[in-house]
């Protein structure tokens, strides 16, 4: 008897002692079930960047990140880290008895943000577009009329050369042109120059050059359909007062085929602002390399891109409006 | 004054002009009439080497134009021409069109040039229109500045290619008596022109061309009332 008495003090105990643990455990944050652990879990919430709120099932833990939350019940959680100008980020993640585990969150900015983040890159890329539009350009029209009025000379030679130059730069794309001058020059130049290497060229240098000459060969047939629209009328009669071929042509054909080249060579510009993107290849940090450099970076093509195309939609934009404007104006002021 | 010996003249196979000689004398006014296609521009064309002849050499005074040394422009400077379409330049103002080429070609000051503008305009009676531009001007008051024009360069001959043909009926007369003017004062005139009228009572000869030759000339009295050429009889039956 005295026996049986002492196994059931000792079961009673066990009884106690083990529902006193159980009840322990139940309560939450108890550094009792920390040390029993083998109830709960634990989880620790990090994100890059830090600093953002942790939601659990929808409601605000009033915790920052990175946190470390002891004690989880086992169950399966919806975690979610909001932070301002990011989008919410979240994750669910079920939990073991005795787990431990991490969950690391990579929140986007918001899309706005970003942009206006990027913008001053693009900007300056918008700059360099810019410059290699309005000297390709600028060089364009000085090339482009000499080989234009070079086209319609009664010289033979100057008209064959001049037609080849039109037709090779109009006729092949202006990406191999590029490539041409950036990569084809080099070695030529040091085989002339006798030097055992390459001569290397500079991406501004080899971009102007080839937006200049390709920009020239448009130019030079804008010129010359220019000229060839005036009535031949014109330069019989300024020829037959004595003047000379050149004095007929700057007096009498060049002032009014002026009136007709402009709106197109507005278009040109137009033209030669989105062409220019392609110099992108060979490294100039112009719109489009800009673009593709924050793409690397950020792996956010979608914001980025967009964004880019917008950039150059506000370029052209005034250069078509003024081309419209100016077609107007001077169809009005055309004169029989 | 203006000698063409055995003109010719091919546009490839087209034979244009097949051999035109004639003269004209200091201050005579030559009217050329005859069908068109007979190759009557071509041939004024070629006086004053707009076109440059295929054959057959043109003198002007005792000078060879034709010649390959000649220069072109010096020649033109002493020929005035006369377009069916004016030509004016429609970029620059009326006084403008007179004396561009008296400043740029004779080098003459810009008031000389302007003050002798204005004289040309008073004389073909458009003063008030120096400051218009060509498309503000009736058709006749433009063909009256293209004459202004070409007389500003003081020329020692003028050829008229069909001057009245573009312009309304009742705007022929003011060119006509312009040119009628012209006459009187004593220039030296080649008229390629339809007009009949004017052919008889200013034109010292007439010459009718068909098909690149000249098939007659003489008096205005003796073509127009006693042609010889049968040819000449049924081109001016058909326009009389």
């Amino acid at each position: 008897m005295n026996h049986m008495m002492r196994i059931c003090s000792i079961l009673l105990r066990v009884v106690a002692v083990l529902s006193l643990v159980l009840f322990l455990s139940l309560l939450p944050g108890s550094s009792m079930s920390n040390a029993a652990g083998a109830g709960s879990a634990r989880l620790s919430v990090t994100s890059t960047p830090e600093g953002a709120e942790v939601w659990i099932n929808g409601e605000n833990t009033g915790f920052i990140t990175p946190h470390t939350f002891d004690g989880m019940r086992p169950g399966t959680y919806k975690v979610e880290v909001r932070m301002r100008d990011y989008r919410p980020e979240a994750r669910s993640i079920s939990l073991d008895p005795g787990d431990d585990r991490s969950i690391s969150f990579y929140p986007a900015i918001r899309s706005h943000i970003f942009i206006l983040g990027i913008i001053p890159a693009l900007l300056t890329g918008a700059l360099m577009t810019l410059l290699l539009t309005v000297i390709a350009v600028g060089d364009g029209i000085i090339i482009g009329t000499l080989v234009g009025i070079g086209r319609v000379v009664h010289n033979r030679i100057s008209r064959a050369i001049c037609g080849a130059y039109v037709d090779f730069f109009r006729g092949t794309p202006l990406l191999v042109q590029i490539f041409m001058i950036h990569f084809g020059l080099p070695p030529i130049l040091g085989r002339l120059l006798n030097r055992p290497e390459p001569v290397p060229l500079d991406p501004f240098f080899s971009a102007i050059l080839a937006l200049s000459i390709n920009s020239g060969a448009y130019v030079a047939e804008i010129v010359r359909a220019g000229i060839q629209s005036i009535d031949r009328g014109q330069m019989e009669a300024a020829r037959s007062l004595g003047m000379t071929y050149g004095q007929a042509m700057r007096l009498v054909i060049l002032p009014q085929a002026m009136k007709r080249i402009i709106p197109p060579l507005g278009n040109e510009f137009i033209a030669m602002l989105k062409d220019s993107s392609l110099v992108s290849i060979i490294g100039m940090e112009e719109l489009v390399r800009k673009g593709q450099i924050i793409v690397t970076r950020s792996y956010r093509p979608e914001d980025t891109w967009f964004t880019v195309g917008v950039v150059f939609l506000f370029m052209t934009l005034p250069f078509t409006r003024l081309v419209a404007y100016l077609e107007r104006r001077l169809r009005t002021g055309d004169q029989a | 004054m203006i000698r063409l010996e055995n003109i010719h003249k091919r546009f490839g196979h087209l034979h244009v002009l097949r051999g035109i000689s004639a003269m004209v004398s200091q201050g005579e006014v030559v009217c050329v009439i005859g069908p068109s296609g007979s190759g009557k521009s071509t041939l004024l064309r070629c006086i004053n080497l707009l076109e440059r002849p295929s054959a057959g050499r043109i003198f002007i005074g005792e000078r060879e134009i034709t010649d390959h040394a000649v220069n072109v422009n010096e020649v033109r400077r002493e020929i005035g021409m006369v377009f069916q379409h004016f030509h004016l330049f429609p970029h620059r103002k009326v006084i403008d069109n007179i004396a561009m080429a008296p400043i740029h070609v004779r080098r003459m000051s810009k008031e000389k040039a302007y003050a002798k503008a204005m004289a040309l305009l008073e004389r073909v009676g458009l003063t008030s229109k120096a400051n218009a531009y060509p498309d503000q001007l009736s058709g006749g008051q433009q063909q009256r500045v293209a004459i202004a024009r070409a007389l500003a360069m003081e020329p020692k001959v003028m050829l008229f290619d069909e001057p009245t043909s573009a312009l309304d009926p009742e705007m022929i007369q003011e060119v006509l008596d312009v040119m009628k003017n012209l006459a009187t004062e004593g220039m030296t005139m080649i008229v390629v022109t339809h007009e009949m009228g004017f052919a008889r009572e200013v034109g010292d000869r007439v010459i009718f061309m068909d098909d690149g030759v000249i098939v007659e000339e003489g008096s205005p009295e003796e073509i127009f009332s006693n042609p010889k050429n049968e040819r000449t009889k049924s081109f001016l039956s058909k326009i009389l």
